[in-house]
């Protein structure tokens, strides 16, 4: 069946079965890797993307279930590494092997998106569902600190971020 | 600490034989290099100035497509800015072994990189000078330049490197890694090499690469190690959505090889695991199916309680000093069987043309599945 959503500012259909996963729809259908697989059970956070600025585990989510919906894949953010996350995950160089890093991303992403200033506590709590098997959490929880300066920082220079 | 000291004795006394010696140690199958790494597999210089350097070991997070040509460029002795890293295809003659392991990627391939890279640097030190007209013992380098400090002379590796590159290696003894002091790089913490890639989402992973036209496979494997698969409901599966093959895989009878399975073919992943969920098999699960962790458990209990089969270390007074602690803390640990997994699912592409199988993997010791397809 036919399904259209908005993909990172874009309007794209497929057709696709009704229950193929977002994720699936996203790296095999529309070629855009950026998006993880990692255990396809909803478990480890590398499949995160943003349906309407709320994050989603694509890999559980019927590609149905997603139409006429705005989603937003680390593709999206920045393609250029602009979003302040990215440039304090560049600063910090968080990752080591860096496969759930585009999920800690978009996690971290639709944190400040509601939360300019997050606490650490508060940044533990958004982030637990995104296991990193390298063990970045602590280069992780500082750069969302960095990224949250840098965003209060352009947003005062009238700057605008992608999200 | 002795047997690191032993080490670098013997690689001084054996100079250019260190490489060859190296190469002996580490290459375990039928090819084995016999000369000294060519420094043009590693090092591309273009007339820009640009420099092209081979990561040679595989990257999983522990950061060696960052370190090793850190040492490449620190010997040739060029701008970190100036440097890009492309990951090396499996060629163990060309850039000798390659593998991750045990933390050994660095101290094994200090030497070895150390060596191509001052060897790089004569190389180019020889052009320049040539290029100058002034002797080659009067000649240094910095940051991608040669120079002749006493005409004040100076040319760029740019402009050199294919005459550099053209020339015949010099003899290993002529060749004279940097002293520690002049460390420029070594020593500073330089960014991923992947980073911008992975904080944009580019298609780094093996599990990203995609080839035209290519299918996917699921591989369900007997639950027993060693286990056969006997019979399967295949054509059924053969008729789900976009399935294209269904067929069984006998195996080699090595459990830490070819394993026994039903391999499920399909136009895209998805559709060929959601086959896997209607998929039956008859398994022939073998000797392997009475081992349990329940079993383990209680060999390892049995084998505890029982006396010491050897010691592999014996520092001082255990039992003296057990009998008069202040405190003592007792304590028991237990590992269960478990694979040190990563976050990216098990996977490879591959490409058989014209009798040649060609593979994309995401491996630790690629070169164990080279000498594997050898010998099978």
């Amino acid at each position: 069946m036919a399904i259209a959503m908005t993909l990172n500012g874009k309007s794209v259909s497929v057709d696709v079965p009704a229950n193929m996963p977002l994720l699936w729809v996203l790296r095999d259908e529309l070629e855009m890797c950026g998006t993880k697989f990692g255990c396809g059970a909803g478990q480890c956070g590398a499949c995160t993307v943003h349906q309407d600025g709320v994050p989603i585990r694509s890999c559980l989510t019927p590609v149905s279930s997603v139409a006429g919906k705005k989603i937003t894949t680390i593709e999206g953010l920045s393609p250029e590494g602009a979003h302040a996350l990215q440039r304090a995950w560049m600063e910090m160089d968080v990752p080591q092997c860096g496969y759930c890093q585009a999920g800690q991303l978009m996690t971290a992403a639709a944190l400040l998106a509601k939360n300019s200033n997050p606490t650490d506590a508060e940044i533990e709590n958004a982030l637990d569902g995104n296991l990193c098997r390298c063990g970045t959490y602590t280069r992780i929880k500082k750069a969302v600190h960095l990224a949250a300066r840098l965003m209060q920082t352009s947003n005062a220079s009238g700057a605008n971020n992608n999200e | 600490m002795n047997s690191r000291r032993f080490f670098l004795k013997v690689s001084l006394l054996s100079g250019g034989g260190m490489l060859i010696g190296g190469h002996e140690a580490l290459a375990q199958g039928p090819r084995r290099a016999q000369a000294p790494l060519d420094p043009n597999a590693f090092v591309k210089i273009s007339p820009d100035g640009m420099v092209t350097l081979t990561g040679k070991n595989p990257e999983m997070g522990q950061g060696i497509k960052t370190a090793l040509p850190m040492i490449l460029a620190e010997e040739i002795d060029v701008d970190w800015k100036l440097v890009r890293v492309v990951q090396g295809d499996l060629d163990e003659v060309k850039f000798g072994s390659q593998s991750a392991g045990g933390s050994r990627s660095t101290p094994n391939n200090w030497d070895l990189l150390r060596q191509v890279g001052a060897t790089a640097r004569l190389m180019l030190v020889q052009a320049g000078a040539a290029s100058l007209g002034v002797p080659v013992e009067e000649c240094s380098t910095e940051m991608g330049r040669v120079l002749h400090k006493a005409s004040g002379k100076s040319v760029s590796y740019g402009e050199i490197a294919s005459k550099a590159a053209a020339l015949p290696m010099p003899k290993p003894e002529l060749v004279k890694p940097k002293d520690a002091k002049d460390y420029k790089i070594i020593g500073k913490s330089m960014p991923t090499i992947d980073l911008p890639a992975m904080v944009t989402g580019k298609p780094i992973y093996s599990i990203d690469f995609k080839l035209p036209g290519m299918l996917f496979a699921v591989y369900e494997k007997c639950p027993v190690f060693g286990g056969k698969a006997v019979s399967a409901n295949l054509d059924e599966i053969k008729k789900m959505p976009r399935v294209t093959h269904a067929f069984i895989v006998e195996g080699n009878g090595d459990v830490s090889s070819l394993a026994s399975g039903v391999a499920i073919v399909a136009e895209k992943w998805w559709y060929a695991n959601e086959a896997r969920k209607k998929l039956k098999v008859v398994w022939e699960e073998g000797p392997t199916v009475s081992h349990t962790s329940v079993g383990y458990d209680a060999k390892a209990a049995e084998l505890f309680a029982a006396k010491p089969a050897f010691a592999i270390r014996k520092d001082g007074d255990v039992e003296g000093a057990l009998a008069g602690g202040v405190k003592k803390v007792d304590a028991k640990y237990q590992y269960p069987f478990i694979s040190h997994a990563q976050l990216e699912p098990g996977n490879c592409a591959a490409r058989f043309v014209d009798g040649k199988l060609e593979v994309w993997a995401p491996s630790q010791t690629p070169g164990r599945g080279h000498r594997w397809q050898l010998v099978h």
